[in-house]
């Protein structure tokens, strides 16, 4: 059971930092390889505007997360404006080689400004992460707070891509961005509002990953690690993330605990390896979304 | 004779000529005096950098012909690096193999490597052939360090200088950089042919349109593997050379910032062009000192000092960044696309509205 119930962190973990890339991939078809740093980044605002107010508490951890999600947002809308709004049209991996170079400029530049070595958030924040225990399985808040901010988000952004007007236009200037533009639609403003709303998944899962374990630069990894999960379910799909997180995290899991701790970094590079391979546009993608030879 | 223009070749020999202009031929001639007399006029220091440097343009050579001609983008070269100099190194170990075996053992291996890689190009392209790179590097990296942690290496492993047959063991920097620069011009004499053969070109007809190139009779899957097989090789055996000079081999080494750094070389340098990589490795192995010494000589903060690797990741990036967005052909772009044009046209601005080589 404990064993289950860690896969689920993780794959909660993992879907979070993976609908990242599938919400700015359904939008402009670009990987972003700097979701990672994105991330990072978010999570050392938060720590800045927690050290800046002072106080420990709930209500200030609440004030500075609510802050730093605010700071991120804008600072990926403007970096989209400088770097990748002059790239569109280019070819897709001109944009990508432009992603990876920002994911080192921005790794740079966070190890450059807040130090390399790790950090305890959670002493910073002031309140302790409780173990909760339901019979036979402990978890600590944090990663229950994983599991509720995964399935609520992802929900809530399945809502929001179906129902919604912004949802509405999203989806149509993924379908085609032609079309869609002409009938109206600014799609440069939603790549743009993609690009951010991604962003702020990766923020929020880096913070409550910091405070479960520790922070540093390197957590940027993670992110990359995600990137199978995603390709799992299907670049283009938001459900297929779920199946894809549970593979992923299930199959990472299952081989630290039966086989080799060692492996399980390299486990969902194998599988997307795999899948990539067999069946490359994911479980739930459409086949015809992929250039093919 | 302007010294700018290609000459219009009056016979096949003439236009099968390498170099083409004339002050092509006399920066090439000028350089190749200048490598062989370079170990004369300086310090042992700067000879070994020059040695890294070299090592760096064997790979990026290699990159550029999977990545520049062929147009698919590769992240695993650190991944092949890494296989090349555990090849080499195990091999060692285990057989005590000579020198030149470890060679072809890592250009082979490389290669099967590589044809692994490129087994998901014959259905995919574009982005998600760059992740299956992504995770042959990962996976070869994680094979190389079982190896290492297994054996019990936990700084690295050591590997002695090489005995290139007829007595003559590589330990010198001065000797390394003689048999580097041999190796280095005879893999760029290959590569610049290869490149004008009937290989070379279906690489680029590829790159440029794969859907017209198949329509042509390029058969698309072989010449994509082919592609990924020689760059891979080539990689794979600058591996085994980066292992044999630096003595040392360790898997922590190969991260996934050494495959970055080669993509860094060839968009600086120039995408699809083996001049592009030689520039590309030059600046990315220079810049660190560079930078190091513009640290230590103009009192920046000492926080610079201390955080060294990260302010250099943040110039590579911007850098990196900076030449996408503003000439994505790199500096042998820069130079084919706007310096030498201008130059050759001079005092006039346009062209006629001809149709023009190239």
């Amino acid at each position: 059971m404990q064993f289950l119930a860690n896969t689920l962190v993780l794959a909660s973990i993992y879907g979070l930092l993976a609908t990242g890339y599938v919400i700015v991939y359904r939008a402009s078809r670009v990987i972003n390889f700097a979701h990672g740093d994105f991330m990072v980044l978010g999570v050392y605002f938060f720590f800045s505007v927690l050290s800046i107010i002072g106080s420990k508490g709930i209500l200030s951890s609440i004030t500075s997360a609510i802050t730093a999600f605010l700071i991120v947002f804008l600072l990926s809308l403007l970096i989209y404006r400088i770097l990748i709004h002059p790239m569109l049209g280019q070819p897709v991996f001109v944009i990508i080689m432009v992603t990876i170079g920002l994911s080192i400029l921005l790794h740079g530049i966070t190890v450059f400004i807040w130090g390399a070595e790790p950090k305890s958030l959670i002493s910073y924040m002031g309140n302790r992460s409780a173990s909760i225990s339901f019979n036979t399985v402990a978890l600590s808040t944090f990663d229950l707070a994983f599991i509720i901010t995964f399935f609520a988000l992802l929900i809530g952004l399945g809502l929001f891509f179906k129902y919604s007007r912004v949802g509405i236009q999203l989806r149509a200037a993924s379908e085609n961005p032609l079309f869609a533009s002409q009938r109206g639609i600014n799609i440069y403003l939603l790549f743009a509002f993609s690009w951010g709303i991604a962003t702020l998944l990766g923020a929020i899962a880096g913070i409550l990953y910091g405070a479960n374990t520790h922070t540093e630069p390197a957590m940027a990894f993670l992110a990359l690690k995600a990137m199978p999960v995603a390709i799992v379910g299907g670049m283009y799909s938001l459900l297929g993330v779920v199946p894809g997180a549970i593979i992923v995290a299930l199959a990472e899991n299952a081989v630290a605990v039966y086989f080799d701790p060692l492996v399980s970094d390299v486990i969902p590079m194998v599988i997307l390896l795999i899948v990539l391979i067999v069946k490359p546009w994911g479980i739930f993608g459409k086949e015809e979304e992929i250039e093919r030879v | 004779m302007s010294l700018w223009k290609t000459p219009i070749a009056s016979n096949y020999k003439k236009d099968m000529v390498l170099f083409d202009y004339p002050l092509l031929r006399i920066w090439v001639g000028s350089m190749i005096v200048l490598g062989l007399i370079l170990p004369f006029l300086t310090s042992s220091y700067f000879i070994h950098l020059m040695n890294l440097c070299f090592l760096a343009t064997l790979g990026a050579i290699g990159l550029n012909i999977v990545t520049g001609y062929t147009g698919l983008v590769s992240l695993g070269t650190g991944g092949f690096l890494c296989a090349g100099a555990f090849i080499a190194v195990i091999l060692n170990i285990e057989l005590h193999t000579p020198f030149w075996v470890n060679i072809i053992a890592a250009l082979v291996g490389g290669s099967i490597l590589g044809l692994i890689a490129g087994l998901p190009a014959l259905r995919l392209k574009g982005i998600y052939l760059l992740l299956s790179t992504l995770a042959i590097h990962f996976i070869i990296v994680y094979f190389c360090g079982r190896y290492q942690i297994l054996k019990g290496y936990i700084g690295g492993i050591p590997i002695s200088d090489p005995n290139i047959g007829a007595g003559v063991v590589l330990n010198t920097t001065i000797k390394w950089y003689y048999f580097l620069l041999a190796i280095l011009i005879m893999v760029t004499i290959f590569c610049l042919n290869i490149e004008r053969t009937h290989i070379g070109r279906a690489w680029i007809a590829l790159r440029d349109r794969d859907i017209v190139a198949n329509i042509l009779g390029v058969n698309v899957g072989y010449y994509k593997l082919l592609s990924f097989t020689f760059s891979s090789g080539l990689i794979g055996v600058a591996g085994c050379l980066t292992a044999y000079y630096v003595h040392f081999v360790a898997y922590e080494e190969f991260t996934i910032w050494t495959s970055v750094i080669y993509l860094a070389m060839i968009i600086i340098g120039g995408i699809g062009s083996i001049a592009g990589s030689y520039f590309g490795a030059f600046i990315v192995t220079f810049l660190p000192y560079f930078l190091h010494w513009i640290v230590e000589s103009f009192r920046l903060p000492t926080r610079m000092e201390l955080y060294f690797s990260s302010v250099e990741q943040a110039v590579f990036g911007f850098i990196m960044i900076l030449f996408l967005l503003v000439e994505p052909m790199g500096l042998v772009g820069l130079w084919r696309l706007k310096v030498r044009p201008y130059f050759e046209l001079w005092p006039f601005k346009y062209r006629r509205a001809i149709a023009t080589r190239r």
